[in-house]
């Protein structure tokens, strides 16, 4: 059975359609990216695969389940997410936060067991946080902050994890070891759906990418392509989704953008004029 | 601050000797000189009902009648508006909530004038804090509504959507007021009920804020490890099993209940709900598992300690108990706001 998938989804944001037409299907052990321009929709569709808001039409089921049905706590048994914003107003530390992984197994005043302790100190180590873990987390670097944050939902122990743009804010080695550590979770059998903005990073990490924007007809965005890198980044997606023009370059069963160039054409530049006022409006 | 177990247990500790020491001398200290043997008699006689030997009945009647009420009152009431505080400050995940500058103060009075107003009250003894509960409830979910959008509250918003709640709560009061000003017996009462404070306060009220804040207090602790998860944001919460939205309007109800309670029995009385969460959240860290138990013992110490404050050094004066705490915790609010804006900036 699928862990995550989903059924004609469609959502509305004040009235305004945003997304429609969402079909997917997601297995065991893949590296999903999912990418689209700014504004096309990738933290809505992580937020709908979650049930974190809910659809005007469609279905997602988790394990075979419609999501909406299953209580928040057996949700994050089977699911875990790393939200994109890291804002600590109150200061934790770095322990106590990954401790909260375990939450969905703990009664409201059950205390960690060793065996919990032995999650959390492995999801630390694996991530390479252990040598924090008394550090209070708002003193941390923003890679840092990022890492304990995966590390919370590591301990989880949910067979699909799901993150928004998790590599944003981190320096290009934070970004090459957090792809790899997903990566091999994904090796040892979780499926891991990630929104990313960096296409190279996407194409030489996942095994699969959901691209999403707009179709030709209106503003509604929805699935383009959906495939491995080499299908989904073609020369067309590129100049239709995010209006640029690249070589793309074949190496070793990876394939890579190279050059990358805005498109000056009129419908695009249109395309692209649009898209630079809604966010001066924001 | 402390963060690790021995201080915390130490601070909690000293917190509950503080509570003991502090209503020991709640019941020795008031105007009246009764001899600390006949205090001790009065008790023994009114705990396991021994006949006492020649004491006079004004004695025990100001002993049982009028001291111990009003402590029991004021280590409740001040527990209760500690308890909300810190719950609502967790809740908006901002450190500036607070029941009385939230609004959510003037709106169980407001409710509460209303019961007053019209004739409610006179019906019957839990008349006013029920309305003050519809006040406050009212209050609370409007100003969450106005200032968090997806589970983000800006400090802008929050604050002046409690200002402006606070603004109408207060005009809405005043109005009630002025309206009834023909009928001078509701008048009366309204007017003696806006003084708030202990004075006068009898085991009635007590058996109104007892139970309520014990109760709210016990339900507090079974949300515990969720306002620490809140306190991450919605996405976190609900990323590690947290129904956010059902969380969020049980620890409303329950909080709004205790303000309700407190500020029927004895009106707004600020800052408490404001400071003591977070004295506390300095010295103890932010798990609400520790967090909980020291507002409730803090929340009572510092009400009580304003008031044996007043008595001791005021009793002439005649001091409303909010003057006290507005003095210390506006400057407080004050300085939290400095801080705040240069971690914004």
């Amino acid at each position: 059975m699928s862990p995550l998938s989903c059924f004609n989804l469609a959502f509305s944001y004040n009235k305004k359609p945003l997304l429609a037409d969402i079909n997917l299907d997601f297995k065991s052990g893949q590296f999903v990216g999912l990418i689209g321009a700014n504004g096309a929709g990738k933290s809505t569709l992580l937020q709908l695969l979650l049930g974190l808001i809910k659809q005007q039409s469609g279905s997602v089921a988790l394990n075979g389940l419609e999501i909406h049905a299953q209580k928040r706590r057996d949700i994050a048994k089977q699911l875990a997410f790393v939200p994109q914003s890291i804002e600590l107003p109150y200061a934790f530390t770095v322990q106590a936060l990954v401790a909260m992984g375990r939450n969905p197994y703990l009664g409201p005043f059950e205390l960690e067991t060793a065996k919990d302790k032995k999650i959390i100190e492995q999801a630390m180590l694996k991530t390479d946080i252990a040598h924090l873990k008394e550090r209070m987390v708002n003193t941390l670097s923003g890679g840092e902050k990022q890492r304990v944050i995966i590390a919370r939902a590591l301990a989880q122990q949910a067979p699909t994890i799901l993150l928004d743009e998790p590599i944003a804010s981190l320096d290009i080695c934070h970004q090459i070891e957090t792809l790899q550590l997903i990566q091999s979770l994904s090796k040892s059998g979780k499926l891991a759906l990630t929104a990313l903005h960096d296409l190279n990073l996407a194409a030489s990490y996942c095994d699969r990418l959901i691209l999403i924007g707009q179709t030709h007809a209106g503003s509604v965005k929805t699935i383009i392509a959906d495939g491995s890198p080499e299908q989904v980044l073609t020369r067309e997606n590129l100049a239709n989704c995010f209006s640029i023009e690249a070589d793309i370059i074949k190496t070793n069963d990876k394939i890579s953008l190279a050059n990358i160039k805005p498109i000056k054409a009129n419908s695009q530049q249109q395309n692209c004029e649009t898209h630079s006022t809604t966010t001066t409006a924001y | 601050m402390f963060s690790n177990l021995r201080s915390i247990q130490l601070v909690l500790m000293l917190l509950m000797v503080l509570f003991i020491g502090l209503t020991i001398l709640g019941v020795l200290q008031g105007p009246a000189d009764i001899t600390l043997t006949n205090i001790w008699a009065i008790l023994k006689q009114a705990l396991f009902s021994t006949s006492a030997a020649n004491i006079p009945n004004w004695q025990s009647s100001i002993i049982l009648d009028v001291r111990l009420p009003r402590v029991i009152i004021a280590l409740f009431a001040g527990a209760s508006l500690a308890l909300c505080g810190l719950v609502m400050q967790g809740m908006f995940r901002n450190p500036l909530a607070s029941p009385s500058v939230l609004g959510v103060s003037s709106g169980a009075s407001l409710g509460a004038v209303i019961a007053i107003y019209l004739g409610a009250s006179l019906v019957s003894a839990w008349a006013i804090p029920l309305f003050a509960f519809i006040g406050a409830g009212i209050s609370l979910s409007i100003v969450y509504r106005v200032a968090s959008n997806r589970g983000q509250t800006s400090v802008a918003t929050l604050l002046l959507s409690g200002v402006a709640m606070s603004a109408l709560n207060v005009a809405a009061t005043s109005l009630l007021l002025a309206l009834s000003l023909s009928n001078w017996d509701v008048a009366r009462m309204i007017i003696y009920w806006t003084m708030g404070g202990l004075d006068g306060r009898t085991w009635d009220h007590v058996l109104i804020i007892l139970p309520i804040v014990l109760s709210g207090f016990v339900l507090l602790l079974f949300y515990s490890k969720q306002l620490d998860l809140l306190l991450l944001g919605e996405q976190h919460a609900l990323s590690v099993g947290v129904d956010v939205r059902r969380t969020r309007r049980n620890l409303l109800i329950i909080s709004t209940a205790m303000v309700g309670a407190s500020v029927s029995v004895v009106g707004g009385i600020g800052f408490i709900g404001l400071v003591v969460p977070h004295i506390m959240r300095l010295l103890l860290g932010p798990s609400h598992r520790y967090l909980l138990a020291a507002c409730l013992f803090a929340g009572a110490i510092t009400l009580l300690g304003a008031d044996l404050f007043l008595n001791s050094f005021f009793s002439e004066q005649a001091i409303p108990l909010g003057v006290v705490t507005a003095a210390l915790g506006a400057p407080f609010f004050l300085f939290l706001l400095i801080k705040q804006r240069f971690v914004l900036s």
